[in-house]
């Protein structure tokens, strides 16, 4: 195992290099550019404007931008942000606390749902239950995040006044955590029923697979409680293929979510992201991507190693 | 047995939702839970967050100014009336009270006695000196050098007495330079010293312990909130409620739902759609201010069909544009004869806008030559008369107006293809680069003095001039109002410029619209078209 680990290691040194290569030279043949921002200044001259390209070092070759990219990446140096004139790993880190605190809540409640809903549409195939719950699925799945997060802010807060409409705290308030859930509840609520819809679908589908092997009906003759065949025999090898894509899952949380974070205004590494690809704010934005590059390659082997660890059958040689 | 297992499960989710409904605090927004009189939080809805509070650095974006003219303030300002004012200095220099030289090269200023710093230290000539030092340091991300540029030097008469020696005359110098916040001044005490690299990225840009403003620097949260305290010792006005937030809301749906939730108490630059449901609100103030901004399509001199002026006229007359203006933008805006908008001291009011005449339109374009084809649209030379129409895409006015114009255009036998792009690619490659577009749409927005823009947009070679306009008589006359002292003087000038653009059509002249302010539960609030909202911030009070 620790062989296969260091191994996979090693493997993925070149897939992130290759990554930030691509990403590199794709980011610059976007149109547009960091200078769109200065074209308005009072007073500003073309020779101005050519000035603040040299400034960033933009009227050098692309080979030789990315190379001091590199250079200065790998020492944990991505360079000072266009817009803020900050670090721009500094302002990642900023943002990845808030980015944690809304996906992993919802995270958390995804796979507790999804295990509730799919192994209940499983076991009561065909009843009204499993038919809402799949209706109920696919209008998640289906509903665009924008309008169904605007839709939410404008019941929930604009007509009941139940929950806040957007941020993470209540402006000028001092810390408090029940403020802070209240903050965190329709975002977590929005961007949990949507992954909701496409997770609970796969426990679902695995546990039907699992349900009907000899095995399950075995322990069923055997006088085994329900319960137990479902949640200790069936459960427990439904959970292989639903794992892997959960890990997965997982991985894309650091990405935090550009819509909802948008809509309820939260302050996290998709709104950044967003921003810095609007401004072409390219210090920020090879920061970010680059970060989330390494934690998906690593999501990957986790999943790997995770798989051999639930799956006996599977040896790493 | 099987009934069960699932629901014993969903226990403790209820008692989860249970826990965070007790742990919530009691409901209701937080502008409303502040005790109005004094103690208050104003919360103040932010479209954009701002890229830094350096009143020097750039990029020039106006919610660094909002959030700036709460912390810093200049030496004079411009009230919403359009007159100039003392603000840090305690009077406004003129040629009549010596406070300008006869030549227009020397110009005094005094700093009132009690301006000060919140370190202590009194706002004096060692701020306009450093400003001056630190502007003009090419290394330095300054967001303008426009003025600073012609200041030969800065000499302190007395702590609280300067004065500012030009290479040449630059009447605009006051306004560009010492009347907004982005530029403003900057503390001597802070960046005296330091070097380009650490101006550019000191803790001060983001941290601003050192203002002169109605309120102090308290935190900035990033992409949430930036919040600002009451300035005890402020020269002016004692500040109505002790803090500001900042809050950072960048759509303007959620923004919209933070207004109705009475959530913010105020909301800038809100979309013309959004105004009959901002006015529903209750305790909200709609304003509709005119504004120092425009609204057109530059023309591609590139294109040598669209050099023919006939051609140019023939397309703006076949714009309904009084229609775009009610049914668009609910009436709210002024058509324009050209750029500059009636608020601005240099609009020519002899100027009509030219008026929609799809006939005349047509005749145009017979004489130009263009002759109406059996497809329904004009050919000459063997080329059809086929227009790409540019714009920043996601802008639903632009979207409704240049399908209109596409319409309007058909009518005429003018073939007009639309090609919408993100703005940060509009304005820096598309427009630029002076190819893939024949007509470009944009809205310009300036400061008092216009003269700066009107050297980007229309003088040969100008920054900003992307449709390559090119008229010898707009260039003297630019450069000759640029050392005039006297703004009478100036006005006709400009004036006689502005016929000029009039006539030779560089852009296709739309209309001003309004800006359109919110203002919930607030009073004291009162848009200023010179300056940013916050100007007056230190008036504004929480009425629940």
């Amino acid at each position: 195992m620790g062989v296969f680990v260091v191994r996979r290691l090693a493997q993925a040194v070149p897939v992130i290099f290759l990554i930030s290569l691509l990403l590199f030279f794709m980011m610059h043949a976007m149109p547009g550019g960091p200078l769109a921002m200065y074209v308005h200044q009072p007073g500003i001259t073309k020779a101005m404007l050519e000035q603040i390209r040299i400034d960033y070092g933009l009227n050098q070759g692309l080979w030789t931008q990315y190379v001091d990219w590199l250079g200065k990446a790998v020492r944990g140096d991505f360079g000072y942000s266009y817009v803020y004139a900050q670090p721009a790993a500094g302002m990642m880190l900023q943002r990845l606390p808030a980015t944690l605190e809304l996906m992993l809540s919802s995270f958390l409640i995804t796979v507790l749902c999804s295990f509730l809903l799919g192994v209940y549409s499983a076991v009561r195939q065909y009843s009204f239950g499993d038919y809402l719950i799949t209706v109920v699925s696919y209008f998640g799945f289906s509903m665009p995040t924008f309008w169904l997060g605007l839709m939410v802010l404008i019941l929930f807060s604009v007509h009941l006044h139940w929950f806040p409409a957007g941020g993470m705290a209540t402006a000028g308030a001092a810390f408090s955590l029940g403020d802070r859930l209240w903050h965190l509840i329709l975002p977590m609520l929005v961007l949990a029923f949507y992954t909701l819809a496409s997770e609970s679908r796969y426990v679902r589908s695995s546990m039907l697979d699992v349900i009907h092997q000899d095995y399950i009906r075995t322990a069923r003759a055997k006088g085994v409680g329900e319960g137990r065949v479902i949640w200790r025999h069936a459960l427990r090898n439904a959970l292989l293929p639903v794992v892997t894509v959960m890990v997965m899952d997982a991985a894309y949380l650091f990405g935090g979510a550009l819509i909802t974070e948008t809509i309820f205004s939260w302050p996290g590494m998709g709104r950044l992201f967003i921003q810095a690809i609007l401004q072409s704010d390219y210090p920020v934005l090879m920061a970010v991507v680059s970060f989330l590059s390494v934690v998906i390659v690593l999501a990957n082997i986790l999943a790997d190693v995770l798989y051999g660890l639930l799956d006996p059958r599977i040896q790493y040689s | 047995m099987r009934d069960k297992w699932w629901k014993s499960l969903l226990s403790p989710l209820a008692a989860a939702g249970l826990l965070l409904a007790v742990a919530a605090p009691a409901m209701g927004p937080a502008a409303q839970a502040a005790a109005a009189g004094g103690s208050g939080t104003i919360v103040d809805g932010l479209y954009e967050e701002p890229g830094n509070l350096n009143p020097i650095l750039g990029p020039d974006m106006t919610y660094s100014q909002i959030v700036d003219t709460a912390i810093f303030r200049n030496l004079f300002m411009i009230t919403p009336k359009g007159v100039m004012e003392p603000d840090l200095a305690s009077v406004v220099p003129t040629v009549q009270n010596g406070g300008i030289s006869k030549n227009g090269l020397v110009y005094t200023f005094h700093i009132k006695p009690n301006a000060n710093w919140t370190d202590g230290q009194p706002v004096s000539c060692q701020d306009i000196y450093e400003t001056w030092k630190v502007v003009t340091n090419p290394a330095v991300l300054a967001v303008t050098r426009l003025g600073w540029d012609d200041v030969q030097n800065v000499k302190t008469i007395s702590p609280k007495v300067c004065q500012v020696d030009l290479k040449k005359p630059f009447p605009a110098i006051l306004i560009d330079d010492f009347s907004e916040n982005l530029p403003g001044l900057i503390p001597y005490s802070v960046f005296h010293g330091m070097t380009a690299p650490e101006i550019n990225t000191a803790s001060f840009n983001h941290d601003p312990t050192v203002t002169d403003g109605p309120y102090m620097f308290q935190s900035w949260a990033p992409g949430a909130s930036i919040t600002v305290v009451a300035n005890p010792n402020w020269y002016g006005p004692k500040p109505k409620e002790s803090t500001i937030v900042f809050k950072i809301i960048p759509d303007e749906n959620s923004l919209l739902a933070n207004a109705q939730a009475h959530q913010i108490n105020t909301y800038y630059f809100a979309p013309i759609e959004q105004a009959k449901q901002l006015k529903a609100i209750s305790g909200a103030h709609v304003f509709f201010t005119p504004m120092a901004a425009w609204e057109s399509a530059d023309i591609n001199f590139r294109n040598p069909a669209l050099r023919d002026r006939n051609v140019r006229v023939a397309l703006e007359m076949a714009i309904d544009r009084e229609a775009i203006l009610k049914k668009i933008w609910l009436g709210y805006g002024v058509l324009s004869a050209a750029d500059q908008p009636p608020i601005i001291w240099a609009n020519n009011p002899k100027l009509k806008p030219y008026s929609y005449d799809p006939k005349e339109s047509k005749i145009l374009l017979d004489k130009a030559g263009w002759k109406m084809g059996p497809d329904g649209y004009r050919h000459k030379n063997g080329k059809t008369l086929q227009l790409v129409y540019a714009t920043t895409s996601g802008n639903p006015w632009r979207e409704a107006t240049e399908r209109l114009v596409q319409y309007w255009f058909k009518e005429i036998g003018v073939k007009m293809v639309i090609h919408d792009y993100p703005a940060n690619v509009y304005f820096g490659t598309v427009l630029p680069s002076g190819k893939g577009w024949d007509l470009g749409e944009f809205e310009w927005t300036e400061g008092y003095d216009p003269a700066a823009s009107e050297e980007q947009l229309y003088e040969s070679g100008g920054a900003q001039n992307y449709g390559n306009y090119s008229n010898a008589k707009v260039d003297r006359l630019l450069h000759e109002q640029d050392t005039m002292l006297s703004q009478s003087s100036r006005q006709t000038v400009l004036r006689q410029e502005q016929a000029i653009l009039h006539q030779d059509l560089p852009a296709l002249w739309y209309y001003t619209p309004d800006e359109i302010d919110a203002a919930i539960n607030l009073k004291g609030y009162q848009p200023d078209p010179w300056y940013v909202e916050t100007w007056n911030c230190y008036d504004w009070q929480l009425t629940q």
